[in-house]
């Protein structure tokens, strides 16, 4: 109980107050401005947490990435283009609905059901993180290789529709991590003889770099003509949202579960737990065809998944230090720069950070309601911002914040290079956020594989011996196979006309 | 910038043999079967047998498409102007920011990223001008982060 009262007030003072409300501000601004993600506003705002207390700073991180999930579906509704890759699954449908005349509609079931499915999420974090913890404080590098081994192997396998490239950004990803003396053997590996190489290559250069530098030079590149948004008039937001919380009750619980069960796997994300409530939605409905036309229903369900996919991928980020996703792979980092290491001991020795952790959520769910109505009511002037003065404004904000970690020119180049190279790669269709989660997962991957390898005294049969990490061992097979078990099952099928 | 999965798989390729020739002069952990060449070495051949993989894919699947091709954006100066703008910029800050100092190099950077991107004259100076006193005030004052002061150290305040 004294930690509960103690994670209020570590939640409800004035130095979080603020900065939760201009966290808000700064989500809803950067979600609602097509081409800039959710990604990008928390990479942007790692170096701020820099100067921030624990709490704040991950005040600052659920705040913001809950808010400009929801914002993106601004633009998707008023201009078809998605502020973020979570908006994408129903964007097409909301932009139907804009010209249609119901906008306001759109919008506000955007809202209403994101606030809904992200409370739902974080309810089932509330729920089920402290079981896996007490269950997690048995586990042994065997169990921690394997889990990080499985994350990864879901990760690229089967939440990726790019598999071999995703492997290999993953591996990228790892020999990034590779980089210095941060290993068990504290050995300087592909450092050069520059010493400042020697502490690694800095996770936040390369973090903004990815997230944030690739995308300026992305639209310095781009020659798209400019959206025209839709010229309709935005009423109340909020009418008929009780209309269609009962008369789509299923789909709205359909929705948030789906969303915090994709969110809790590694590697897949609220843009995936979006499209695939929104395939779902259409297959179950009563009315499929009016799907495509400017129909709620997959708005609706769809907008739930995203933002409980939010809170979902904070369980295995909290509870083995494993990210759900590429923000949560973020937020890991910050966690780990606070000295909040995640992992079931943060339950344990600390249970007034876990409080504050969903205090936080449940109040930047019930604060999205008022903020994300005051931004839909600014949506047209917000969205009539002139990125071509935005973005040297961001870029320079990418390079004062990368300076700003570790006063080192050297990071700027890094950021520089990482930023190029995530750009290319990107525009022939590698996924960045494979290599983020390698460059974070990489040393712990091989620490416990090290740590197993000594205790086994190299006899590899031993990593099955406990029944955990031989339940898991054998799951990580499985998932290797899937993608040879996928490719057979298409080739013995019998092809279409085929006889 | 598009460039053919057959000469990206070779990149691939060639990133994992340099590892694996690197961390073959490494020296194991005493009495252990592990060491620093362990996992590195195990990447490293991860990265030569999927690159591989991407390389024979491309050759059997992808034809006889492009091995390499420019953007649409090649064909306009002004957005070849604004992507160089970003990677020199960021370059010439990392060069000459300690030098010349954050309230000289940040509004010059701004102006010419503002008319690189196409803003006109008088927007892109009066934006470079109160970005960077605003994020001077912001990161400076209020953040404490150390922006250097450069050729203005003697009226740093």
């Amino acid at each position: 109980m004294d930690a509960m009262l103690l994670a209020f007030k570590m939640v409800f003072n004035i130095e979080t107050m603020l900065i939760i409300m201009a966290s808000s501000l700064f989500g809803l601004f950067v979600g609602a401005i097509p081409g800039l993600s959710a990604t990008m506003a928390l990479a942007l705002l790692v170096p701020m947490t820099f100067f921030m207390d624990p709490i704040p700073a991950l005040a600052a991180m659920v705040t913001t990435s809950a808010m400009a999930i929801f914002a993106g579906d601004i633009p998707g509704c008023l201009l078809r283009m998605p502020g973020t890759a979570a908006s994408a699954a129903y964007t097409d449908e909301a932009y139907a609905m804009s010209r249609n005349g119901h906008a306001d509609t759109a919008l506000g079931s955007g809202l209403v059901f994101s606030a809904v499915g992200g409370l739902f999420g974080t309810f089932v974090l509330i729920l089920a993180a402290p079981v896996l913890a007490e269950f997690a404080l048995n586990f042994t590098s065997f169990e921690y290789f394997w889990l990080i081994l499985l994350g990864i192997t879901c990760a690229i396998v089967i939440s990726s529709d790019r598999p071999l490239k995703g492997a290999l950004m993953l591996l990228l990803g790892f020999l990034v991590a590779s980089v210095g003396m941060n290993n068990p053997a504290a050995f300087p590996r592909f450092t050069g003889g520059s010493t400042d190489l020697l502490g690694g290559i800095g996770f936040l250069p390369m973090l903004i770099g990815m997230f944030a530098v690739s995308e300026v030079l992305r639209s310095a590149l781009d020659r798209s003509k400019k959206a025209v948004i839709v010229d309709q008039p935005i009423h109340n937001v909020f009418k008929g949202m009780w209309a269609l919380t009962v008369k789509y009750p299923m789909q709205i619980l359909r929705g948030s579960v789906l969303g915090t069960i994709v969110g809790a796997l590694p590697g897949a994300g609220s843009d995936i737990a979006a499209w695939m409530s929104y395939a779902m939605s259409k297959k179950l409905s009563k009315e499929p065809e009016k799907f495509g036309t400017g129909h709620v229903e997959g708005i609706i369900e769809s907008g739930a998944a995203n933002n409980s996919a939010l809170a979902g991928a904070w369980i295995p980020a909290l509870v083995f230090g494993i990210p759900g996703d590429t923000l949560t792979a973020i937020v890991i980092g910050v966690l780990y720069m606070k000295n909040l290491n995640p992992g079931p001991t943060l339950f344990t020795s600390n249970p007034q950070n876990m409080y504050a952790i969903y205090i936080l959520f449940i109040f930047a769910n019930l604060i999205m309601i008022p903020f994300g109505w005051a931004t839909i009511k600014v949506a047209k002037k917000l969205l009539n911002v002139r990125r071509e003065i935005l973005l040297p404004i961001i870029l320079l904000a990418c390079i004062i914040g990368t300076f700003g970690m570790n006063n080192s020119a050297f990071d700027i180049g890094i950021m520089l290079v990482a930023g190029v190279v995530a750009y290319i790669l990107e525009e022939n269709g590698f996924p960045v956020a494979p290599a983020i989660l390698g460059v974070v997962l990489g040393p712990m991957l091989e620490e416990n594989f090290v740590k197993s390898m000594i205790k086994s005294d190299g006899e590899f049969a031993v990593f099955f011996a406990r029944p955990v990490a031989g339940v898991l061992g054998v799951l990580t097979i499985i998932a290797w196979a899937f993608p040879l078990l996928r490719l057979l099952w298409h080739r013995m099928r019998p092809k279409p006309g085929y006889r | 910038m598009k460039i053919h999965d057959t000469i990206l798989g070779l990149i691939f390729v060639l990133i994992g043999m340099v590892v694996l020739f690197t961390v073959s002069g490494y020296s194991r952990m005493p009495g252990q079967d592990v060491g620093p060449a362990m996992f590195p070495g195990v990447v490293a051949a991860g990265l030569v047998v999927f690159g591989s993989m991407l390389t024979i894919r491309a050759r059997v699947m992808l034809g006889s498409r492009q091995l390499f091709a420019l953007g649409d954006w090649a064909g306009s100066p002004r957005h070849v102007l604004a992507g160089l703008s970003v990677i020199l910029g960021c370059a010439v800050y990392a060069l000459f920011s300690t030098f010349l100092g954050f309230l000289i190099i940040a509004p010059i950077l701004l102006f010419i990223w503002h008319l690189a991107f196409g803003v006109s004259v008088r927007a892109s100076f009066t934006s470079a001008v109160l970005s960077t006193l605003v994020a001077w005030a912001v990161f400076y004052k209020g953040l404490g982060v150390p922006l250097p002061w450069g050729l203005l150290k003697s009226y740093a305040f």
